[in-house]
């Protein structure tokens, strides 16, 4: 996802994220995996402490008639109240929906082929969007 | 490096820009040795397809020497390779049923949204063709960065040179494409709308599958003379009219197949084709379909209507009743070069096929503008402009 700086295991199921906002700054919030189906689902939801309440699934189905799979996802917040909450309000609300069908297009390149399609020519070229 | 740049309508000049970097596993970095400018360029030129940018660098027809590798790609530094013009990942549901053109993942996803909304789904990526197909820098250039190399280009033996090959990279196969979308039965007329590069092929290619007879439609004498040594019958459209020539010609059916190799910015002075230009002119995205509509009514009943020519927007007056009434099929399609560039090269070794009778100028690279201008505004006799890297300027 391109808005998440960093991710760290702080446990067995239980990740620590950085995630950049608007404006420079940064949300931080610890989550831990929940509802987990071996090759069907993964959940998660934020615990304590966070500065984001999250929860939320991915699941994972075959497609019809051997077409791969199909890859679903649900994402849930509660913005917090006050400043944190507006900034988070609006790096969620850039329009979440074309937010997470980008992120599931390149998880897709990414199983596919992997990597993630770029039509930059050089590392630093940052104008081509 | 230097690279041919598109700074607006009519204006293209050769800039510095930083060199190409790997920077996905499969990648690799190829030194041009020859690219071409397409017709496909032209609408580029003229403005009249949507999502580019100034600063864009051009180019889609290349070939050259691997440079650099990425640590996934199957490439050797030294290896001379054709690089098809459609960049296609070799594992998506298009790719495995050899729909290269329409490939899943070669269209940066942030790139994707344009040519969704527009077209229903989202294109494939191309090389140097605006921002719905990717933004990626084109070959028109010292170097290019080539993506998914595991899948697209195609090693060339020493033997060959690169004007023999060249072309593997586009109009070759889409010319071959265009033929075979035709589905020529033993005993067909077919007959083939503009005779630049991609017409040329085509009505090359219709010969090798068997047409019994090939009818070429242009108003430039030179280029339909080219047509003709292959063998091909030609009808000037400013001479003699069209639909009447070619009925006389299939005794009064029509042509089995027709092929529209004219595309969207066709030529004539027919009310509907004056239409059309005023409409291109105010409002980026309409089509010019006068060359297409012509072929729609002059094909058989029951015929196949093939059209390699691009179109980027909407078109009107389409004679929708026509294709209904007479039973037509068509098939069209940017091309799946990756499906056909094999058997064309092993044609080429044969001696089957030459496309070197095409190439009527090289030039510099540093004089990419000047054959830009002449491709677009000499069309009779800059039948292809193959541009050398190595060159000096002006030579
Ligand atoms: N499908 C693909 O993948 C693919 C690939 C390459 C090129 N193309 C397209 O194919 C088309 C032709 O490419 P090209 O390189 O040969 O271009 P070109 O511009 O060199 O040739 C077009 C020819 O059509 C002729 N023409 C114009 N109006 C006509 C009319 N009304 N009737 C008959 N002939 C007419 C012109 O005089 C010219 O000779 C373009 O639209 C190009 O974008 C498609
Ligand atoms: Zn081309
Ligand atoms: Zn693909």
């Amino acid at each position: 996802m391109e808005a998440i700086e960093s991710i760290q295991m702080t446990g067995e199921n239980r990740s620590a994220w950085t995630v950049r906002a608007p404006a420079g700054q940064t949300v931080t919030l610890e989550t831990e995996t929940v509802d987990v189906v071996e090759g069907e689902q993964i959940g998660w939801r934020s615990v304590e402490g966070s500065q984001i309440e999250t929860s939320g699934k991915v699941s994972f189905t075959d497609a019809p008639e051997g077409r791969g799979t199909v890859v679903s996802a649900e994402i849930g917040y509660v913005p917090p109240a006050g400043d944190l909450g507006r900034l988070v309000a609006k790096l969620f609300a850039a329009e979440p929906n074309i937010q997470a069908r980008h992120e599931l297009k390149r998880f897709k390149m990414l199983m596919e082929t992997g990597e993630i399609a770029t039509g930059s020519y050089y590392r630093d070229q940052k104008d081509n969007k | 490096m230097r690279a041919l740049t598109w700074h607006g309508t009519n204006d293209v000049r050769v800039d510095t820009h930083p060199d190409p970097e790997i920077i996905n596993p499969r990648d690799t970095i190829i030194k041009i040795t020859s690219t071409a400018i397409c017709g496909s360029d032209l609408h580029l030129y003229d403005g009249v397809i949507p999502g580019m940018k100034s600063g864009d660098i051009l180019g889609h027809e290349f070939m050259g020497e691997v440079v650099e590798t990425g640590p996934k790609s199957t490439l050797k530094k030294g290896q001379r390779v054709v690089v098809p013009f459609t960049i296609s990942c070799g594992q998506c549901f298009f790719c495995q049923h050899q729909q290269f053109s329409a490939c899943d993942n070669s269209n940066p996803v942030e790139k994707q949204d344009a040519s969704e909304m527009l077209y229903g789904h989202a294109m494939s990526g191309i090389f140097g063709y605006s921002h719905l197909t990717g933004g990626y820098a084109g070959g028109q250039a010292e170097y290019v960065r080539v993506p998914f190399s595991d899948v697209g280009p195609i090693v060339i033996p020493d033997h060959l040179t690169d004007d023999q090959v060249l072309f593997l990279s586009d109009i070759l196969p889409t010319g071959w494409m265009a033929a075979d979308n035709a589905e020529i039965q033993p005993g067909d007329t077919v007959a083939v709308w503009g005779a630049g590069p991609v017409g040329l092929f085509a009505v090359q290619s219709a010969v090798l599958m068997g047409a019994a007879q090939v009818i070429c439609i242009d108003h430039h004498p030179h280029r339909l003379e080219l047509a003709q040594k292959f063998g091909a019958k030609i009808i000037n459209f400013e001479e003699t009219h069209v639909r009447e020539a070619l009925m006389e010609m299939t005794g009064g059916i029509g042509p089995d197949a027709v092929i529209d190799a004219v595309g969207m910015e066709a030529h004539g002075f027919t009310p509907d084709n004056v239409i059309d230009v005023v409409k291109q002119k105010i409002a980026p995205g309409a089509d010019r379909g006068h060359a297409l509509r012509q072929a729609i009514l002059a094909v058989r009943k029951g015929g196949r209507v093939s059209v390699p020519g691009v179109y980027g927007g909407m078109l009107d007056k389409w004679p929708l009743g026509a294709m209904m009434e007479k039973g037509i099929t068509i098939k069209t399609g940017q091309t799946h070069v990756q499906k056909y560039i094999k058997d064309l090269l092993r044609r080429i070794e044969e001696g089957e096929i030459d496309t070197t009778f095409l190439i009527s100028h090289h030039l510099s690279l540093e004089d990419a503008p000047t054959g830009y201008k002449n491709f677009h505004d000499k069309q009779n006799e800059w039948t292809k402009v193959v541009l050398r890297p190595d060159m000096a300027k002006g030579a």
